[in-house]
């Protein structure tokens, strides 16, 4: 069957078929216009970009750390992180790929905090406090 | 000759004195011979295994770590040993499972005058690498322990108070190992890196004094125990797990098994003198906490290997 008259008496009878099996409620917002039939292609509707993937921060997460370290300031740091201009979703990911915790309700000045000290501060800290003093012997 | 432990954070209120207790306590149960030894003026320890009035009646005059500093200072130090005692309370719980004892030298609350003894001993607190007894009352402690008589012990646990005063330098002198119990907040992994340095500077210090290899020391951080843990029902809360990675992070043992924070347990521990490892009747939440405590007994054994 390829006449496009055929075709489309086929697929009438088809969704005739289909919406006479609704319940009735579904078929008075068909009639209203308040719902639609959709052409959904066989195998199900493709998956929804999760929020993750949506949320996934533009720069590679590896080069972050990379310049995190590099940096070596806590102030430079959180002020890099702060220049990448991510949204909380985004931080949010960067935060957990970092392997930083940060609380799910925190907001954008926390996480910018959390992963300067964590990727940073810390360090810094422990590299002033653990230096040996001049020997006096 | 016993492994020597030394039980030490810069920061206070860590949780020192609770892991001495309780790792001792628990050696003790398995049937080995251990001696606490209390260098805390605070005598935290020492209460925890004697009510005041019995500490006052029994020790305070001629039994504590006090009197034996207080030879070694005379020049002519006295045997260490007369002044260990066995700690009923406790000991009484030990028979019931093996044939190990908890002993204790106990500490005295004028301890905290001596290193102003110390200080004019060795010509001032700065300029101590010149006196010609830096070596000597360094090593104080260290020689008392090498004495036959402690021969008998498997263990012995230095607590140490949060300072790197004299005294606390002759028990990291003493010392095999070093044990860091910390909290996972801010100031007390910044008192971790502040032990580390002194560690250093005192080891670097002191061996460029003695000079010979036979008297050279080389305590080595054991690991950090991390203590008084707030749990949620996926783990420690949020707070805190930056600072429970951040030992590891910069590159410092810690032990896998971590403490919890449980006050109905360890608030009134130490009151009736039996640790809280070896506390009887243990409801659910302390049974919890026993286990945690048999663990990281467990894993201290391991890593001291005794």
């Amino acid at each position: 069957m390829t006449d496009p008259a055929e075709l489309t008496h086929a697929v009438l009878l088809k969704v005739a078929l289909f919406i006479r099996n609704l319940p009735t409620d579904q078929l008075a917002d068909l009639a209203e216009g308040t719902a639609k039939l959709e052409l959904v292609p066989k195998g199900g509707r493709p998956a929804p970009r999760s929020r993750t993937a949506a949320a996934k921060p533009p720069v590679p997460v590896e080069q972050v750390r990379a310049d995190l370290v590099a940096i070596g300031d806590t102030a430079a740091a959180r002020q890099y992180v702060a220049d990448l201009k991510l949204t909380v979703a985004q931080l949010k990911v960067l935060a957990k790929e970092l392997d930083v915790a940060v609380a799910s309700s925190a907001k954008k000045d926390e996480f910018l905090d959390k992963i300067a000290y964590v990727m940073v501060g810390r360090r810094a800290n422990s590299d002033v406090l653990g230096r040996p003093a001049p020997s006096l012997v | 000759m016993p492994a020597v432990v030394s039980v030490i954070n810069y920061k206070g209120g860590v949780g020192k004195t609770t892991l001495t207790a309780n790792i001792g306590a628990e050696l003790a149960r398995r049937g080995r011979k251990v001696l606490l030894i209390d260098l805390d003026p605070q005598a935290s320890l020492t209460f925890s295994f004697y009510s005041g009035p019995d500490w006052e009646r029994q020790l305070a005059d001629e039994r504590t770590i006090l009197q034996w500093y207080g030879s070694v200072l005379d020049g002519s130090p006295a045997a260490l040993r007369k002044y260990a005692v066995t700690p009923p309370a406790v000991n009484e719980v030990v028979a019931r499972h093996s044939s190990g004892r908890l002993d204790l030298v106990a500490s005295h609350l004028g301890l905290i005058d001596v290193d102003l003894d110390f200080a004019a001993n060795l010509g001032g607190s700065r300029f101590q690498h010149g006196s010609p007894r830096y070596l000597s009352l360094h090593h104080a402690l260290a020689d008392a322990l090498a004495d036959p008589d402690f021969s008998e012990y498997d263990a012995v646990l230095l607590d140490c108070a949060p300072n790197f005063t004299m005294v606390t330098r002759t028990g990291i002198v003493a010392s095999d190992h070093i044990l860091v119990p910390a909290k996972p907040d801010y100031l007390s992994t910044m008192g971790i890196d502040y032990l580390r340095r002194k560690l250093s500077e005192l080891v670097r210090d002191y061996n460029r004094v003695a000079r010979s290899n036979l008297d050279q020391i080389n305590p080595t951080i054991l690991g950090v125990v991390l203590t008084m843990i707030q749990y949620a029902s996926s783990g420690p809360i949020t707070a805190l797990r930056n600072y429970i990675s951040q030992p590891g992070a910069l590159e410092m043992p810690v032990f896998h098994q971590m403490i919890r924070e449980k006050k109905t347990v360890f608030a009134a521990a130490g009151a009736v003198g039996i640790p809280a490892v070896l506390a009887p009747n243990a409801n659910q939440t302390a049974e919890t906490v026993q286990y945690e405590l048999q663990e990281l007994t467990s894993e201290f054994l391991a890593r001291i290997r005794i």
